[in-house]
């Protein structure tokens, strides 16, 4: 998409303030509630700063007048950033994130901020202060979470792509609920600075897309050694876009046969097509089963409530965000100010972070659970040794409804059993879709590669986009 | 099994209030999300070195560089006269 709508601007057949109002026009009229703040006068001023190279006959760059959105976490200077909580409801950055600063420097177009759930914990979109985002497949289902906003404004046409955070799966398993590619590449690939925390060691920035080419460009443009990053790798990177079309006969793919326990029937069956389609163009399959699974979502929130508990622990209200307007003293202060500015969730996630490493706990969970997170990292090393991908299902379940896990929070959890695993190894991994379900909700499957292989993870999304 | 006392004393730590019609509703979902996480408590491990991640960390110079302007620093806070302050409210 991002090539042929190049090539459009080049050949002038619309001009680049043309497109972005589209874009814009689109988002006034839509229904999906995909953005917190739309930064109408900012895509103009940019649209017509290209539009006046182009008029002159200079050259612009692959991306530039694009029109794209970044998810509420990254910060933008001079541009509010929420996090979609009303902690931060008012909050506009000193500073920009470098991954907005690379797109910046050229030229794309920033349509708006996407809406998510609040500090991006959640699988729905539905823990946002600014409310729901709603699936362009089905208003009455959610878009997933955390980074709704960016995957409904990618699939309904309200972006040409967004980039987001990925946690434990909050940009594959919204990009699988609204039908859309989502890649998480490997944890240093892409610089965090500027994208509020919520679990250091676990986030990573994300691309969604409309196809494998788009995010192959995207990556390639934001995937850099960032000095203001201490986590982010100075390893070189090898260039995906030049990969994207290279033959994937002999390729070994293992799947996890536990993975798809408790997995939807029609998903299974998307999947098992897939896996023909691969089968056809030369990949090799073999099926073990993944003895850790159970193991991983436990790992997963005792480290990610841990680090997010120490990580909002900034958020008091003294300096920036919401603050109290009754207290009593300065600890009254900013237990008030937190307490009315976070959100449930957000609170439950803090509480647990703070049991888990209280004095009395900290070894059962905490150090036991940073052990067993080494024990699958090892076991994913291992399985590579024999694999060069592993397929799972993104998600257990299509889009699901709203209230879906009211009454219980752990029920919301297990959406991400089979993103977390990348996550937590470090590894790259990409949500792909693959089909519909009989009811016409998207379906993803999952590919997961080992470090600094996201080469591999497009050019076998490309191929498969090709082939199906 | 979660007590009362127990939240009251994670709210200290963690700098948050709650209501008392709240506590139930806390202590119930606190419960459950230990009950899911406890699982790793039963994992027999020998020595494992705890993980973090294998990326080279490249450390900057312990140089003074450039620094936002203090203007901008405050831009964000609600009250301010050159720094931050609260003020305190007694009733």
């Amino acid at each position: 998409m991002i090539t042929s709508l190049h090539e459009s601007l080049i050949k002038k057949e619309f001009s680049c303030v043309e497109l972005a109002k589209k874009y814009l026009e689109s988002i006034k009229k839509s229904e999906l509630n995909a953005y917190i703040t739309v930064t109408e006068d900012i895509a103009i001023e940019s649209a017509k700063r290209t539009d006046y190279k182009i008029k002159n006959s200079c050259d612009i760059g692959m991306v530039e007048g694009i029109p794209m959105s970044l998810k509420d976490v990254i910060s933008t200077k001079g541009i509010r950033t929420t996090c979609g909580s009303k902690m931060l409801a008012n909050y506009e950055p000193i500073y920009d994130a470098s991954c907005w600063e690379f797109l910046k420097e050229l030229g794309v177009i920033l349509l708006g901020k996407t809406n998510q759930d609040e500090f991006a914990m959640g699988s729905s979109n539905e823990t946002s202060f600014f409310g729901p985002v709603k699936n362009p497949y089905n208003l009455a289902k959610v878009p997933g979470g955390s980074s709704g906003g960016s995957a409904a404004s990618v699939a309904g046409n309200l972006a040409v792509f967004s980039i987001g955070s990925d946690t434990g799966g909050s940009v594959r398993q919204p990009s699988s609920f609204c039908g859309v590619v989502g890649l998480k590449p490997t944890y240093g690939a892409i610089s965090r600075y500027g994208l509020i925390p919520l679990a250091c060691s676990l986030d990573q920035i994300g691309i969604i897309s409309q196809n494998a080419e788009d995010a192959s460009i995207i990556f390639d443009i934001i995937s850099r050694h960032d000095r203001k990053d201490a986590t982010s790798s100075d390893l070189p990177r090898a260039k995906t876009f030049e990969s994207l079309k290279k033959d994937v006969k002999g390729i070994r793919i293992g799947v996890p046969k536990n993975c798809f326990e408790g997995c939807d029937e029609e998903i299974k069956s998307a999947i098992s097509k897939a896996i023909e389609v691969y089968e056809s163009l030369g990949a090799k399959f073999d099926y073990f089963e993944f003895q850790e699974l159970d193991l991983t979502m436990p790992v997963y929130y005792i480290i990610c409530c841990a680090e997010a508990s120490s990580n909002l622990g900034r958020f008091d209200g003294i300096r920036y965000g919401f603050r109290a307007e009754k207290f009593e003293s300065v600890n009254d202060f900013i237990a008030k100010t937190r307490s009315e500015g976070f959100g449930d969730e957000v609170k439950r996630r803090i509480l647990l972070g703070t049991y888990v490493l209280s004095s009395s706990y900290r070894d059962s969970f905490y150090n036991k659970a940073q052990e067993i997170r080494r024990i699958i990292k090892n076991s994913f090393n291992k399985k590579f040794e024999k694999y060069d991908l592993i397929l799972t299902p993104t998600t257990p379940t299509t889009a699901f409804d709203f209230d879906y896990a009211h009454e219980d929070p752990v029920k919301m959890y297990l959406a991400d059993v089979c993103t977390v695993p990348a996550n937590i190894a470090g590894i790259p991994a990409i949500s792909i879709p693959c089909g519909f379900s009989s009811n016409n909700l998207p379906i993803g499957m999952q590919l997961m590669a080992p470090h600094w292989h996201e080469d591999l993870l497009l050019n076998m999304t490309y191929k498969y986009e090709t082939a199906s | 099994m979660v007590t009362k006392e127990q939240i009251l004393s994670l709210a200290k730590l963690a700098k948050l209030s709650f209501d008392k019609k709240d506590l139930p509703r806390l202590i119930h979902e606190l419960e459950s999300m230990i009950k899911f996480t406890d699982k790793v408590s039963e994992v027999k491990v020998d020595f494992v070195p705890a993980s973090c991640e294998e990326t080279h960390i490249d450390t900057r110079k312990d140089e003074i560089g450039k620094s936002s302007k203090r203007e901008e620093i405050l831009k964000n806070a609600k009250n301010k006269n050159g720094f931050f302050f609260i003020n305190t409210t007694l009733y």
